[in-house]
């Protein structure tokens, strides 16, 4: 046990430190939006991995919380914490929206719902000039401050790591309880699920929901750390990418957006040899696809096997993984 | 007034046509394994790039050119799709979610595969189907050769589809097989042939409206990239996924519904149509228009 | 006292009628065999009553209320539960998970005590674990089974976990749908006890079966259904020799023979 504590000792040192110890300012903004995306994708593990519904266009909401934190906050002069608010609940309103076909509807029929809602969002950012300057985007966002000093991308980082921290926790505890339980039944068998008592419909709503606010809350944070956005960050293209962050990470682990998102984000960049300008991005879609083929479960529990490895068991109850 | 009616029907109707056919590729699939490939459109690109290889790169004769295309494709259907993908996620009883995902992912490298083979800049067509600057005129109304072949290779297409399954033996034990795959092995019918079979034809037709596909969009990434694709499913969804050609009457449908909203509302929102229909028709009667064939 | 009545019941499939026009009684506290010939709509009479298929037309009584269209979800809070004839399991859920999924409506908490790890979820997560536990141990699972994958265990084990499950929902009406199916004559012997358990504690039962061994065991009460139709009804000897249910399993003797 004592192992183990030294184990999460060193992953919290490591992450203190990257910031300072990696010089390229621009190195830590990539990493920020890699964690942004992580919100995201550990959102959709929630969703789609532990309460079966399904998503592929989760960019929308996404596109939500960024236009909608944007746009309270230049036009309506909202303090940026406001701004933040405003996103997450606008998000989990609409996946009202997006809730209701999944009564009815599963599988293909719920994902092409969901790409085009997706769809449709975009289309809606694009064409309603008068609100979000269409396609050419919002510019001007300010970015978070605190105390008077504007937020540089070390700071965000941190921040970053807090908030996701703080969500980790949420779900976790929410996955771990009696919610997370009916959620994976669900997942795994609704009709048996109903008659054992299970009001799908609330636990859809939840699930939605809960991972529809964090995407906005993820779009928030893009739109304050960028300072501009666009409609190009939320076409149907970002969507397949996010699931595919949750599925490499691992679609029933907890930690799989997190570790998901990190490594779809960085991938291309392992593989920008010189030499390799227009191959890079077909390699690092093939290992991506060869990871989703043959390791459905992604690399998160073998994160977590490797982790175990050198610092021990965990003493009593489970792993991160929904078994 | 009926002029511009019609004048807008015709052109509408070609592009529905090859949105149904990519919906037949669709329902074949579905038919056989129950599950959704969403690399599906992936096909109907490969089909151009190859095509165009042979044709034009290679200067083989055309319709050398075209079943090498074709075939090229089914071979890819057979044991890369199918041999890779489908056996290793089904093969250990992977869910649907599974195999929409990792054909997603394959959908995603075939793009950037494609891109690195041919190179990112689209190639324009060869006018192997009449150039669209001397266009048939009946009437008054202007219509392009191209939809004229459109029309001549689908109509081919659902003869030879329709003798297939309900008259040669190999038809019919597809079917069968697509029913009841248990059943039809007791019935000594090579179940894995069959499957493959159906594999091949699912992406072999796909690449048909590829090659069809391509004047319009050229030889492209595009044709792969998306929105294409997805009118293919909702082709599908809209005729029914049980019937393959339903499929066409969903893509007409699509097709024609594009060309009038694009005449009496804003041009931008001509996808958006096929995604209210989509949607329509999935709360209201998501079994679609037709049933079992 | 009826605990469930059936009028007029019926249910149609496009051009099938697989339910027609049912009047069934079941009374409190008693063991009510379903029996007939395959097709008859044994199954499909305990999807309507449990709210899988809505019913086409006719009502559905439960403790005196009319649960006809009511979301299953509910109906299985009101108290009937009910087993499948192809054993549905939670894939990748524990045996202990499987019947805690049950003991949800039990629970008394909100999302925030989960969330924030309350006392009282605490208190409940106890509670709740205790009483699966007590379950479980009636269909015979027991320390060494709470953590495995209720898909990983053996067939009979499988049955006793979905009935426990069933129990977890405290119904007073109990459906089961052909539970016999595929048993070993061990399993069956361990089958029988259960059902005797069960009725024991008072809840009433619906057993749909063809194994008419344990019909006969258990039953107070038999209904015969043929070709969605109720034939007959009555003790189960009766049953079993009325030449009317003996032809419809059997088919008629040719005039020939």
């Amino acid at each position: 046990m004592q192992r183990r504590k030294i184990g999460f000792l060193i992953i919290a040192l490591l992450i203190v430190l990257y910031p300072l110890v990696v010089s390229d300012s621009y190195k830590v903004y990539i990493m920020n939006r890699s964690l942004i995306h992580a919100i995201i994708a550990m959102g959709l593990v929630t969703q789609v991995g532990f309460a079966g519904q399904i998503s592929l266009g989760h960019a929308a909401f996404y596109g939500i919380g960024a236009y909608t934190s944007s746009l309270t906050v230049l036009k309506l002069g909202f303090p940026i914490g406001l701004g933040f608010l405003a996103a997450i609940l606008l998000c989990v309103l609409c996946s009202v929206f997006l809730s209701v076909p999944s009564f009815k509807l599963s599988g293909f029929f719920l994902s092409l719902t969901t790409i085009a809602f997706g769809h449709i969002v975009w289309v809606i950012i694009v064409n309603w000039q008068s609100l979000t300057n269409g396609a050419l985007g919002v510019f001007g966002i300010p970015s978070l401050s605190l105390f008077g000093t504007r937020f540089n991308n070390t700071h965000y980082f941190y921040l970053l790591v807090v908030t996701i921290g703080l969500l980790y926790f949420f779900i976790r505890r929410i996955t771990n309880s009696f919610i997370g339980r009916a959620f994976m039944a669900m997942r795994d068998d609704e009709l048996a699920a109903e008659c054992s008592g299970i009001n799908t419909r609330y636990f859809k709503l939840l699930a939605f929901g809960i991972s529809a606010g964090f995407a906005g809350l993820a779009g928030a944070f893009y739109a304050h750390l960028s300072g501009f956005i666009s409609p190009e960050s939320f076409r149907f293209a970002e969507s397949t990418k996010f699931v595919g962050m949750a599925v490499t990470g691992g679609l029933r682990h907890l930690l799989g957006g997190i570790v998901g998102a990190p490594i779809v984000t960085f991938l291309p960049e392992m593989f920008r040899f010189p030499g390799w300008e227009t191959y890079y991005m077909m390699a690092a879609t093939f290992v991506i696809l060869m990871i989703v083929v043959f390791m459905p479960d992604g690399l998160a529990p073998l994160l977590e096997k490797g982790f175990n490895k050198i610092f021990g068991e965990r003493s009593t109850g489970k792993g991160g993984s929904s078994e | 007034m009926l002029q511009m009616v019609l004048q807008n029907s015709i052109s509408g109707m070609a592009m529905g046509l090859l949105y149904g056919v990519i919906g037949i590729g669709v329902c074949l699939f579905w038919q056989t394994t129950g599950l959704i490939n969403f690399a599906h459109i992936s096909s109907a690109m490969l089909g151009a790039y190859f095509f165009y290889t042979f044709y034009v790169m290679w200067k083989l004769p055309m319709v050398i050119s075209f079943i090498l295309a074709i075939g090229l494709v089914a071979l890819y259907g057979v044991f890369i799709l199918r041999g890779v993908i489908y056996k290793q996620i089904m093969g250990r009883k992977g869910g649907r979610l599974e195999f929409i995902v990792a054909t997603m992912m394959l959908n995603i490298f075939l793009l950037n595969l494609v891109v690195v083979l041919w190179g990112g800049v689209p190639y324009p067509f060869p006018n192997i189907f009449g150039s669209p600057m001397n266009p048939l005129r009946i009437g008054g109304i202007v219509v392009q050769y191209h939809s004229v072949w459109v029309l001549v290779f689908t109509g081919a297409l659902v003869i030879g589809l329709n003798f297939f399954f309900k008259r040669t033996l190999t038809g019919k034990a597809l079917r069968a097989t697509a029913q009841n795959k248990d059943t039809a092995s007791l019935m000594g019918i090579g179940v894995e042939k069959m499957t493959a079979l159906s594999f091949a034809l699912s992406t072999g037709i796909t690449a048909i409206a590829g090659i069809l596909l391509a004047p319009i969009y050229f030889v492209s990434v595009e044709l792969g990239g998306g929105i294409i694709g997805i009118k293919g499913f909702a082709s599908a969804v809209i005729g029914g996924l049980t019937n393959p050609f339903g499929a066409l009457v969903g893509g007409l449908l699509i097709g024609l519904a594009e060309n009038f909203s694009v005449f009496y509302i804003s041009s931008s929102y001509r996808d958006v149509i096929t995604f209210v229909l989509l949607v329509f028709f999935l709360i209201a009667r998501p079994q679609g228009l037709f049933k079992k064939m | 006292m009826n605990i469930l009545e059936t009028k007029g019941l019926t249910k149609s499939f496009g051009g099938v009628t697989a339910n027609s026009n049912l009047d069934i009684c079941i009374k409190k506290g008693s063991v009510t065999g379903l029996i007939g010939p395959n097709g008859s709509g044994k199954t499909t009479f305990i999807n309507v009553v449990s709210g899988v298929y809505p019913a086409t037309s006719g009502k559905v009584i439960f403790d005196g209320k009319d649960i006809t269209s009511l979301d299953k979800y509910k109906i299985a809070r009101a108290g009937i539960a009910r087993t499948f004839q192809t054993i549905r399991l939670f894939e990748r859920l524990s045996v202990l998970e499987t019947v805690l999924v049950a003991r949800h409506a039990s629970y008394g908490a909100s999302i925030w005590d989960a969330v924030l790890s309350t006392s009282r979820l605490r208190a409940a997560n106890a509670r709740e674990e205790a009483r699966a536990k007590e379950l479980l141990e009636i269909v015979g699972l027991g320390k060494q089974h709470y953590d495995v994958l209720g898909n990983s265990l053996p067939y009979g084990y499988r049955r006793s976990l979905e009935i426990a499950r069933a129990l977890a929902l405290e119904p007073s009406l109990l459906l089961l749908d052909e539970p016999a199916a595929g048993m070993n004559r061990e399993e069956f012997n361990f089958l029988q006890e259960i059902i005797q358990n069960v009725k024991q504690q008072g809840i009433t039962i619906l057993l749909v079966e063809h194994t008419m061994e344990l019909v006969e065991a258990v039953v107070d009460h038999c209904v015969v259904l043929n070709y969605g139709q109720k034939l007959t009804e009555g003790p189960f000897c009766d049953c079993e020799s009325d030449p009317r249910v003996i032809e419809a399993y059997l088919g008629k003797e040719d005039a020939e023979c």
